[in-house]
């Protein structure tokens, strides 16, 4: 369960947004020097107006960072028949168990137990794709053959684009 | 074993006897192409040149017949070289709990 939340987090935000994350940084300090300059009664630096003006934009990339985060937990959850939180709960809480040269196979439960789902996630040109496969699949490579309506034994393919 | 070919969501896999049947309907081209499939979110095709291909229709999907090796172009995918021979075009689907599974949304 931790390891679903954390890879969602750590894909997102570090390897998306870690850069903002060296920018705040060196704008909140930013902010309370300015703060603290002008309690001890010394005129404003040249900079003063950039860092205010930083620090306000900052709350807005948080918020649209927190957004895109809703919207493609959201868009992934439009894949599953269920319901929109009982998507949401199985796409947090799923986890890798099985991986091989055609993808992998993520598997997820809700704590009620009775909420199961399976994903194979595969890459090609076009990106990552999350494609839902029945509880019964056991590998990546049957989760892949399954999708194209073969047995894992069937599937052998000679050309892929 | 047979070949089988991918371009995305597509596979097209060579039979190794003819499929012919009377049951099939001939597909007609558009523009001079034939339309194998289209994503139904990025409207994206997977095209082939109507001179080289026939297109039929059965009743679990599509069968292409290809008279002479032809590309199969989409707008994202590299073009896909497919050799003559018959080929049963599959479309990749997914589970859906309860209910029979679906195309891929694409």
């Amino acid at each position: 369960m931790i390891e679903g939340v954390f890879w969602r987090v750590e894909h997102i935000i570090i390897q998306y947004w870690g850069w903002l994350l060296g920018y705040t940084i060196p704008l909140l300090v930013g902010f309370y020097i300015v703060h603290w300059r002008e309690r001890q009664g010394k005129p404003p630096q040249g900079g003063a107006i950039t860092c205010y003006m930083a620090c306000l934009v900052w709350p807005v990339i948080l918020l649209i960072m927190v957004i895109f985060i809703i919207a493609m937990l959201f868009r992934e959850a439009a894949i599953c028949g269920t319901s929109w939180i009982d998507s949401l709960i199985l796409i947090i809480l799923r986890r890798k168990i099985h991986f091989d040269e055609t993808g992998e196979l993520w598997r997820s439960s809700a704590p009620n137990a009775e909420l199961y789902a399976q994903w194979v996630k595969v890459k090609d040109k076009t990106g990552v794709h999350w494609i839902q496969v029945p509880l019964s699949i056991k590998t990546a490579r049957d989760g892949v053959a399954w999708t194209y309506g073969l047995k894992e034994d069937e599937y052998h393919p000679t050309v892929r684009s | 074993m047979t070949e089988q070919y991918i371009q995305g969501d597509v596979m097209f896999i060579k039979s190794e006897k003819p499929y012919m049947t009377k049951e099939w309907r001939a597909l007609q081209p558009t523009g001079g192409v034939h339309i194998l499939a289209r994503g139904e979110k990025t409207g994206h095709t997977h095209t082939v040149d109507a001179n080289a291909v026939d297109l039929f229709e059965i009743a679990t999907g599509r069968v292409v017949v290809v008279k002479e090796s032809v590309y199969v172009y989409h707008q994202e995918h590299d073009p896909l070289l497919l050799p003559e021979g018959e080929y049963d075009v599959r479309i990749q689907r997914q589970y859906v709990p309860q209910e029979a599974p679906r195309r891929v949304y694409d």
